[in-house]
């Protein structure tokens, strides 16, 4: 039996319906990713324009950080906006541009273990790798790695929430990790 | 190991390190020429194409044009550039295109009429980094015995200095994509600088 390599998160949803501020979203949130040290890819950027309500984009990044040897961290982020309109609005004397859409964003990562494939393949050493996670690493995993990852991951929701300026964007886990 | 009859896939024997993959897609008004050329003019002027970006060289081994009345234009086309780094670096973009329902169309743009298409673009794109691509290590009767040790520790630093190269470009590459079909881009220095008008709508007179 193959030894579990990915340990994945929770997955975190914010949904949103209403006007906000996209071109800042995308950038403060792309920036928080890279900042947090994770190598950052846009995968899929998709839109167009189906009807007069709006453009559809689809937009999938995902990013991967090295924490040790044996352990890296994942984090994918799916956008998708449903009719999508430009709006300008004055906001303090200023003309802002911004937009009103139907937006889901979708938030999971995961602990990729072994990612330098030190345990090899052949069946002794997925065994070994096996009695290691299970046993050697587990409270470390469970304890240290996957909470870290998940806390990360659950401010990078708290920001998305923040950015939307939703009643619950609070976060009440702020000084964990 | 190559398969019956010789033929193999251009990667077998190769090392290479896959340092970017992405896909644009978009359906709307865009023109699809201007954005050939944008793209095109792009990869010459980074140094992408030999001999001074002469179209004769230009890695383009693949076009498929199909035209059908009820639903538009189809074309396929895969762009295939390299760089050449050093004696054991290159650079590989791997582009592929495909447009599906191709129409021509006019939109007002500053109060006048521009022609242009309405359809389907998606652009994917694979960038690696190959080493070795010439066999020297591999050939020579003493270095292929040290290559290993030399590429996993020796090499690792400068390796992963051109993987980081690499991505950066490929990344400039889509933007600039991404900047002339008007979406959302994130890099701090925007690319195309506004050159080729977005859309591949003219200035207005």
């Amino acid at each position: 039996m193959a030894p579990i390599n990915d340990v994945p998160t929770n997955t975190l949803i914010v949904k949103y319906n209403g006007i906000f501020d996209f071109d800042e979203m995308y950038h403060v949130l792309q920036n928080w990713i890279k900042d947090q040290g994770f190598w950052f890819e846009e995968r899929t950027y998709k839109a167009k324009v189906p009807s007069a309500a709006g453009a559809e984009h689809d937009i999938i990044w995902d990013g991967w950080r090295k924490v040790t040897p044996y352990v890296k961290y994942w984090i994918y982020v799916k956008w998708k906006l449903w009719d999508l309109k430009e709006l300008e609005v004055v906001k303090d004397g200023k003309k802002k541009k911004l937009y009103k859409s139907r937006v889901r964003l979708v938030i999971h990562g995961k602990v990729e273990l072994d990612w330098t494939k030190r345990f090899g393949g052949s069946k002794f050493a997925q065994a070994l790798a096996e009695f290691y996670n299970k046993f050697i690493v587990k409270k470390n995993l469970e304890n240290v790695w996957w909470d870290e990852c998940y806390y990360r991951i659950f401010k990078f929701h708290a920001l998305a929430k923040e950015m939307f300026d939703m009643q619950a964007k609070d976060n009440a886990y702020y000084d964990v990790w | 190991m190559a398969a019956k009859g010789g033929s193999k896939h251009k990667y077998t024997d190769r090392i290479y390190i896959e340092a970017a993959q992405m896909r644009v897609k978009n359906r709307d008004f865009f023109h699809l020429k201007n954005l050939y050329i944008t793209l095109h003019e792009w990869l010459c002027e980074e140094g992408w194409i030999p001999e001074n970006g002469k179209d004769i060289n230009f890695p383009e081994i693949y076009y498929l044009h199909r035209d059908h009345p009820k639903t538009g234009t189809e074309v396929w086309l895969f762009w295939r550039p390299e760089k050449e780094i050093n004696s054991y670096y290159k650079y590989r973009l791997d582009i592929d295109w495909h447009c599906i329902l191709i129409r021509e169309a006019e939109v007002m743009h500053e109060g006048q009429k521009f022609k242009t298409n309405w359809g389907e673009v998606e652009i994917k794109i694979w960038a690696r980094e190959e080493l070795d691509y010439s066999w020297t290590w591999r050939n020579h009767w003493f270095l292929k015995h040290i290559h290993d040790l030399f590429r996993r520790r020796i090499f690792k630093t400068s390796t992963e200095v051109h993987k980081l190269e690499l991505y950066r470009e490929a990344y400039r590459f889509h933007e600039a994509i991404k900047t002339y079909l008007k979406l959302k881009t994130y890099l701090p220095e925007p690319e195309l600088q506004e050159f080729f008008p977005q859309l591949g709508l003219g200035t207005p007179k």
